[in-house]
């Protein structure tokens, strides 16, 4: 087995052994360094891997069940730190919340057991070349997932968790007769790699065009109820409000994407038997509508975790567009989005322990005078919405500007016009709440130690650095190899 | 699949629509997995290829019986009033099936009849879904659905991948095990229990 083929190996297993670590942990603290120092180890052969894709450029490096490009690869890279960011601060949460009437050991053993399972799934994600398997593992995504969303035991969580559940269970249901159908069109549906991305655009030219587009149509609704793009996103606002913040930020900054992903590579291997026009209804719809719903709630005064939710619609409906737009500029746009988004988004969700720890009037109200909670807690909060606002310098101004002009240059100018009005309202509404944010009396109590926010604090130096970073080079994105590998499939 | 067992699953699915107690839709969609596995394995003489995946259907039939029951033997509760007369669902039901089955071009499943049951199947299951008020029969639908795509996939020309086939089981149990453990801490909730005591 070569050196990749081991790393490729190791991705999904090292979290799984950080988990099994967790389990058998004699106690909660004991529990808990297991998972932060596990969960921190266990990125490794993930960014490991990422970076040999890179560097191996067009091809990137491949074995018999997987294969990562370097397009593939910022997507692993992306689930690998949020996962890894979301283990190194989940002993800050557990230790200020867990199910009702259980102990600590067993809150423990209920976490990170799932986590673990959630957090390997992610990351074989963007590993699979294959749309069955693919399927596979983002359905078991939400048996794993679910459990954590329903973490706190409370009724609004468990509702939270049984909407998820059920709504996306009934889209992956049709999703997965979809790949059937799509199965059934393709030359030799009994061969084990008959699903895989590249054999499918192979054998697209010969299917039924009509078949092709039924079954296109029912992947790509069911994907969508995962990938939470509206109409089909109900289940979203509920879930990453009520699910730990840790949870939260793998929901929004790695989950998501994966699913976008799959559905992307979907549609490049399906678009000679589908249609460039098809395609291009399917992912503009879904991101038009995910700007249309999003925005009038980022006006609204909603708690803090529902506003990163509705936040996720937004973003999730910018990269639809950019994807729809099938365009290289707007490519471009959409891989700096996915990477600024989870960088910004998990800093807001990991801000939420202590603001609700501090300020408790969070959980029904948007936050107020959080400075004044402390240096980090205003620092995570403003760079955190800030991105997310798209204010200069985030890099999500930058992959909204390569998307739209990604538009413009094919041709969507009805498009780009729409949803840069809609994006301008986000703009607005997000500014809103980061002003009042950092201005006013805060209702809530100064922390008494505040060296336990030296933990946020560190993540927020270290988000602030990677979305400049991000900014700096976004100039170098379009025409890079990066961005021709989702052009075409793995 | 025999044309009797396709019409015979459809019926269940219909059935389920209409029927009022939650124990008895549970048994009916526990009859159903089990006569589209029992369809499966009828087709094995003829086919020696389906043996495993007969197999795979077998078991997640037995493992869905076995949560089914588990889930019915759990103290009742009240369940939410329905507005929609059991009649209306049932038309409800049979419009989106008779709807469905036109709508979608041939896919080149064999034989036609399973196709259009299969079609009909995730129709009835969306039906099922959105008629029913009752949180169980979230679950019932996702099953029925489920039930229709096993039958399309048992009636692709020269099967699907075993591993797929075997993946989409165990996601299949594990998403019903999940919703079977929600579905009981929701009702402890709605007892005034604390959601943590509630075991599967």
């Amino acid at each position: 087995m070569t050196t990749a083929g081991v790393l490729a190996l190791l991705t999904p297993l090292a979290p799984l052994l950080a988990g099994l670590a967790a389990l058998a942990a004699p106690s909660a603290a004991a529990a808990d360094r297991a998972g932060r120092i596990g969960g921190s180890v266990a990125a490794v052969p993930a960014l490991v891997l990422a970076a040999a894709a890179v560097a191996a450029g067009d091809g990137g490096v491949g074995g018999a069940w997987w294969a990562l490009d370097p397009a593939g690869a910022v997507f692993l890279t992306v689930a690998a730190l949020v996962g890894a960011t979301s283990a190194l601060l989940s002993p800050e949460f557990l230790r200020r919340g867990g199910p009702v009437g259980m102990g600590a050991r067993a809150a423990r053993r209920r976490y990170w057991a799932p986590f673990a399972v959630f957090w390997a799934l992610l990351l074989l994600v963007p590993l699979l070349d294959n749309l069955g398997a693919a399927w596979v593992v983002i359905e078991a995504t939400t048996a794993a997932s679910a459990l954590l969303v329903a973490f706190s035991g409370r009724r609004p969580a468990l509702d939270a968790a049984w909407r998820y559940l059920v709504l996306t269970g009934v889209g992956l249901t049709l999703s997965l007769f979809g790949v059937i159908v799509i199965a059934v069109a393709s030359p030799d549906p009994g061969d084990p790699r008959a699903l895989g991305f590249g054999r499918l655009q192979a054998a697209a030219p010969l299917m039924d065009h009509r078949v092709a587009v039924v079954g296109f149509l029912l992947v790509m609704v069911g994907l969508a109820a995962k990938a939470g793009w509206a109409p089909v996103h109900h289940w979203l606002p509920g879930a990453h409000g009520e699910a730990p913040a840790p949870v939260s930020a793998l929901l929004s900054g790695a989950l998501l994407p994966a699913v976008a992903l799959v559905a992307w590579r979907t549609a490049l291997a399906l678009e000679p038997a589908v249609g460039t026009t098809a395609i291009r209804a399917v992912f503009l719809g879904f991101g038009l509508a995910s700007l249309v719903v999003a925005v009038p709630f980022l006006w609204r005064p909603l708690p803090w975790k529902r506003t990163l939710a509705f936040s996720s619609l937004e973003h999730m409906g910018v990269i639809a567009l950019g994807i729809g737009f099938l365009d290289p500029i707007a490519t471009a746009g959409v891989l700096l989005h996915v990477c600024g988004h989870a960088a910004a988004k998990a800093l807001g969700f990991h801000a939420s322990v202590p603001l609700l720890r501090y300020q408790p009037s969070v959980a029904r109200r948007p936050p107020r005078a959080v400075g004044a909670l402390g240096r980090p807690v205003g620092w995570a909060v403003g760079v955190s919405v800030g991105a997310l606002a798209a204010l200069p310098p985030s890099p999500l101004l930058v992959s909204e500007i390569l998307i739209l002009w990604g538009g413009i240059a094919a041709g969507a100018v009805a498009v780009v016009a729409v949803a840069t009005v809609l994006l301008a309202l986000a703009f607005v509404g997000l500014s809103v709440v980061l002003v009042e944010g950092l201005t006013g009396r805060s209702p809530g109590r100064r922390p008494r130690r505040p060296a336990a926010l030296r933990p946020l604090g560190a993540l927020a130096a270290v988000c602030t650095v990677v979305l400049l970073t991000l900014t700096a080079v976004a100039p170098a994105l379009p025409g890079s190899d990066l961005v021709a590998g989702l052009a075409v499939v793995p | 699949m025999s044309t009797p067992l396709v019409w015979a699953a459809l019926l269940l699915g219909v059935a389920t629509v209409a029927v009022r107690r939650e124990g008895v839709a549970s048994l009916l969609v526990a009859v159903q997995t089990v006569l589209v596995a029992a369809g499966v394995a009828a087709l094995v003489p003829g086919d020696p290829d389906l043996l495993v995946p007969a197999g795979v259907l077998a078991a997640k039939a037995l493992a869905v019986a076995l949560l089914l029951a588990a889930a019915a033997r759990r103290a009742p509760v009240p369940p939410p009033r329905e507005t929609t007369p059991p009649a209306a669902r049932v038309v409800v039901t049979l419009v989106l099936v008779l709807a469905s089955i036109p709508l979608v071009p041939p896919l080149g499943l064999e034989p036609a009849v399973a196709e259009d049951g299969a079609v009909a199947l995730v129709a009835a299951g969306l039906a099922l879904l959105v008629t029913r008020r009752p949180a169980i029969f979230a679950v019932l639908a996702l099953l029925v659905a489920e039930n229709g795509i096993a039958m399309a996939a048992a009636s692709v020309p020269g099967g699907l991948p075993l591993a797929i086939e075997v993946g989409v089981a165990v996601d299949v149990v594990l998403v019903l095990t999940v919703a079977i453990v929600f579905h009981g801490r929701l009702l402890a909730a709605l007892r005034g229990e604390p959601a943590s005591r509630e075991a599967a």
